[in-house]
């Protein structure tokens, strides 16, 4: 088509009235003068205009042939459908709401879950060139990765030429006193130029420098927006200030601007840590001590690729360089690199999760798609005769086909905005109690993407939903049902169409059924866990001593002695502890269990979670002593040591440990542990991991500023805060006091983002079980409106009203028992997909499946209930007189 | 004899539509170029003397016609007074329109000789 003529069909378009008057002129004029000549040749005037219109050919048709020059002829006839569709809609409300909030419900849920899984996984980082980000580790063949040493990363500076950029950060913990209440910060230390290389940038001041991460020229921070908003009201002048950390005085350089968001460290490493979000920066300043050619490996390294170097290419390179690093230097072991997209790094552990959610919430949709098309079919089969009259005045069979399509976009369409209220609220719920497991959760919102994914979905189940209908009206001889024939053998065929579609809805909601009762089975089973110590009743709370006057450790212990003591003396308090680090809280400080006179290389001893802890510690948290005694307070300046029963094995197997000596890491200048006793094992670390191997040493031995309190109490532990909080005041008001949490708490938080997933998934799955129950009684309650003869009938001659219950209800049970045989692979495929979820169950646990079966048939007879009692209740006589 | 039929539910006009259309187009514009302005009815007229009774045409698919014409620009039409003094709808042949016809008259005449040389040769 021409410019031209599109020009002349949209000014037709708009112009549509004149023209059609013009037109019915000109016929009119034609008409006319075709009568005159008729006239003219001597017929009369009536015998001349049937002539003249006869000659003409249809009027109508001229006119009909005219207009659809004019004008999109197409579009307006989609128009017409759809306002035809909007029109019928309105005649049925209460179908025309359900199908429109089922939808909405379920393309909100898809959508919200979507753009989830959009932000954390699909949507590239908001660092500047994302793609080149990278996220550098170490690994040993039977552990790991894990975070980097200084040492290493240095090596790598100089030597790899993979990378334009290695920065290192680490976390800690720092006070913040001198204005009010002290508060306990997250600090990150780093390589100053980190925050540039992710793209942060000042609103206040300046960053770090390169010539600040010395220490002693390191006592600068510039703080997180947050922080300058909670802490220092916004205050403008805060630049040049300087605010007391751990009792010293750091100078405030700088205030980053909002909208930055660091990557959070948890997401970054395979080892479980605390929650951590920074709230201040400040320069990494690494001593010669830390870089040590065997320093700990406490530093995340993020790196930026060279442009145009791949990741595959610096992969390979690195592991050269390090394999130059393991000649120079000794006692690596094994030791290897490990590179990873910092994109891939931070979603990798929530993209399973969420690929699983949104499975779970597009059957939903899918469910809930088939049953509007099966009503839509039982609807579709009650207006036949409408559609047979269509076609006896001129409607192709496309153009009905094409009506019942737009019809159901119309409906879909609908539902789709309706649904951008529902996707709205979800998020909100979503952002709200989702556990922040999942990275970069503050970065969601509803925007224009999502809206146009949204509206695909709609598009998407609209055209789902119709195409059922409208192949079944495609292939129907409308001509019989118009004589009145065709139509019981119409509607028998389509009602069990209908009952096929309604298994397959079965197949699709037991799969879903099935993969939720083994989620909960399995977190069930976790919760159950042996975690090895006792949980109720215990207090904790954590308390963070630095600064110059805590900084030797008698002072600490000193204060420790007497918060104890007179806690202790508190009603209802059954014991009291310290300890650096409660179990489930991640790990404590990891080393080397290095035995007296062994020659294993450094890296392949058995790793050993060391403690530092009270006497009184394992009659707080009720862990047994197995062999040998606990600590007592003389232990206090004494190399012991008590083992976990598992690390005792680790390092001495099969031999009686008491007496023994170790040494922790792999400094043979360490002084040596002697071996008293062993104790229970213990979760340390989460309670889906083994139990860890745990030495425990007095005290305030290998203690830095960092300590939990526990309270056992015979009473309730909540009581027991305010009071206290108040000895720990009364000893030191510039302590800040951690959260005090019970150590149900303390579980409950570390299974969240578990939990979290298996209520979504269970009320998903719930969903899909409630959409096919209705179903099901869609599809009972017209079978029997369909049958109330052969019903009334067999009441005649006597069946018991519950054997006809009993035969509704018999019917629904072979309809089910379909659907799970069609469900039977479905559910094996969501069995080897979930494997990696479940925790202590096989994906065919017996407990699990038969729950789902229960709910599965239940629903299915709870449904066919309803239908089985009316149909018991129909009058014989009547239902034989209607027929 | 040669029926002019035409396609129901037009869509919006395209190559393979010119084909069918375009024995009917042609006519048209012929008549108006050699008749000079005319309305629907003498074109009608004029195209059935022409063809001398081996056309049977429905008069009435004049008008898709001209409204096609008119919408790409070969014909253009105004009010006028017929004889007997009625109001009529005029339509003329523009340029465009000439050109076209010159064209389309040029590619009949390309179609008949490679037809007739085809013939010719299998005698």
């Amino acid at each position: 088509m021409t410019l031209r003529t599109f020009r002349s069909r949209l000014w037709g378009s708009v112009a549509k009235r004149n023209d059609d008057e013009r037109l019915a002129e000109e016929i009119q004029t034609h008409l006319d003068l075709l009568a005159a000549d008729h006239m003219a040749r001597g017929l009369s005037p009536a015998q001349a205009r049937t002539a003249a219109l006869r000659e003409f050919g249809g009027v109508a048709y001229a006119k009909e042939q005219s207009r659809d020059e004019h004008g999109f002829p197409f579009i307006e006839s989609l128009l017409q459908d759809a306002r035809f569709a909007i029109r019928q809609l309105r005649r049925t409300p209460s179908f025309a709401l359900t199908a429109i909030l089922t939808l909405a419900v379920g393309i909100g849920g898809t959508t919200a879950i979507f753009s989830v899984l959009d932000v954390v996984a699909i949507r590239p980082l908001s660092y500047p060139n994302p793609d080149r980000l990278v996220v550098l580790e170490e690994s040993l063949p039977n552990f790991g990765p894990f975070p980097v040493s200084a040492a290493d990363a240095e090596f790598w500076r100089h030597e790899s030429t993979s990378f334009s950029h290695i920065s290192l950060v680490m976390t800690m913990l720092g006070n913040l006193t001198g204005q009010g209440e002290p508060e306990r910060l997250q600090i990150g230390a780093v390589t100053p130029g980190l925050l540039p290389l992710l793209g942060a940038r000042p609103v206040l001041g300046r960053l770090l420098l390169d010539e600040e991460d010395v220490p002693g020229r390191d006592r600068v921070v510039v703080l997180g927006e947050a922080l300058w908003r909670r802490r220092f009201n916004a205050d403008p002048s805060i630049v040049g200030r300087k605010i007391s950390i751990d009792g010293n005085p750091s100078e405030v350089v700088g205030v980053l601007a909002p909208g930055f968001h660091a990557p959070n460290i948890k997401h970054l490493i395979n080892i479980p840590v605390t929650e951590m979000v920074i709230d201040m920066w400040k320069p990494l300043a690494l001593t010669p001590e830390d870089r040590r050619p065997v320093g700990g490996y406490s530093y995340v390294a993020v790196a930026q690729l060279k442009a145009g170097v791949s990741l595959i290419r610096a992969r390979e390179e690195l592991a050269t360089v390090q394999a130059r690093l393991l000649r120079q230097v000794s006692g690596k072991g094994d030791l290897k690199t490990f590179v990873a997209a910092l994109q891939d790094q931070m979603a990798s552990r929530s993209r399973g999760s969420l690929l699983l959610l949104l499975a779970a919430v597009s059957v939903v949709l899918l469910i809930a798609c088939v049953n509007i098309a099966n009503l839509q079919l039982a609807r579709s089969v009650a207006r036949m005769k409408e559609m047979t009259v269509r076609e006896a005045i001129g409607a192709g069979r496309s153009r009905i086909v094409r009506q019942l399509l737009v019809e159901n976009l119309v409906l879909a369409l609908m539902g789709g905005t309706a649904a951008m209220a529902v996707a709205f609220f979800a998020l909100r719920l979503i952002v709200a109690i989702g556990p922040a497991d999942v990275p970069r959760l503050d970065e969601v919102s509803l925007d224009g993407r999502l809206l146009g994914f949204a509206m695909l979905v709609s598009l998407a189940s609209g055209l789902v939903i119709g195409l059922v209908p409208a192949w079944r009206v495609g292939r129907a001889d409308l001509q019989a049902s118009l004589k009145g024939r065709g139509e019981s053998d119409a509607r028998v065929s389509a009602a069990r169409f209908r009952a096929m579609l309604v298994a397959g809805e079965i197949a699709l909601s037991a799969a879903c059924v099935i993969a939720g009762a083994l989620l909960f089975q399995s977190f069930a089973t976790l919760l159950h866990t042996r975690t090895g110590f006792v949980t109720d009743a215990v207090m904790t709370t954590t308390l963070n001593l630095a600064g110059p006057a805590y900084q030797a450790p008698q002072r600490r212990m000193a204060l420790l002695d007497a918060v104890m003591d007179d806690v202790r003396g508190l009603t209802g308090v059954t014991s009291v502890a310290v300890s650096t680090q409660l179990p489930l809280t991640g790990t404590g400080a990891m080393s080397a269990a290095s035995i007296e006179g062994g020659n294993i290389p450094g890296m392949e001893r058995p790793r050993a979670d060391v403690r530092s802890v009270t006497p009184d510690y394992f009659r707080t948290m009720e862990i047994p002593l197995k062999t040998g005694r606990l600590f007592d307070i003389a232990d206090r300046d004494r190399n012991v040591t008590l083992l976990s029963e598992e690390l005792a094995r680790q390092a001495w197997p099969a031999q009686d440990p008491i007496g023994r000596r170790l040494r922790f890491g792999v400094d043979a200048r360490a002084p040596l542990y002697e071996v008293i006793g062993t104790v229970g094992d213990v979760r340390g670390m989460s309670l889906d991991q083994p139990l860890t191997p745990t030495a425990y040493v007095p005290f305030p031995q290998r203690s830095q500023t960092n300590f939990t309190l526990m309270v056992k109490t015979d009473g309730d532990p909540s009581a027991l805060m305010s009071r206290v909080r108040r000895i720990v005041r009364a000893h030191e008001p510039e302590v800040p006091l951690g959260p005090f949490r019970t150590m149900d708490d303390v579980v409950d938080e570390s299974v969240a983002p578990r939990r979290f997933q298996v209520q979504l998934v269970a009320v998903f799955a719930l969903l899909t079980a409630l959409l096919s129950g209705l179903g099901v009684f869609g599809v009972m309650a017209y079978s029997v409106a369909q049958r109330r003869g052969e019903i009334g009938i067999r009441l005649a001659l006597g069946t018991p009203p519950g054997g006809i219950i009993g035969g509704v209800l018999r019917e629904a049970l072979r309809i089910t028992a379909i659907g799970l045989l069609m469900a039977a692979p479905l559910a094996w495929i969501a069995g080897r997909f979930l494997r990696s979820f479940l925790y202590g169950v096989t994906p065919y646990d017996p407990v699990a499946l038969a729950w789902a079966l229960a709910i599965v048939v239940g629903t299915a007879l709870a449904a066919a209930a309803g239908p089985g009692v009316r149909a018991s209740r129909v009058d014989p006589m009547s239902a034989l007189r209607c027929e | 004899m040669l029926l002019l039929t035409f396609n129901r539910g037009t869509l919006m006009g395209d190559a393979s539509s010119e084909v069918q259309y375009g024995t009917l187009d042609l006519m048209v514009l012929k008549t108006l170029d050699s008749m000079g302005p005319l309305h629907g009815y003498g074109i009608a007229r004029r195209i059935e003397q022409v063809a001398e009774g081996s056309l049977a045409l429905n008069q009435g698919t004049i008008y898709p016609a001209l409204v096609r014409l008119e919408a790409k620009g070969w014909i253009s039409s105004d009010w006028g007074t017929s004889d007997h003094n009625r109001r009529a709808r005029f339509y003329s042949i523009t340029r465009a329109g000439r050109k076209q016809l010159a064209a389309e008259a040029e590619s009949w005449a390309r179609t008949v000789a490679i037809v007739n040389r085809l013939l010719g040769d299998r005698s």
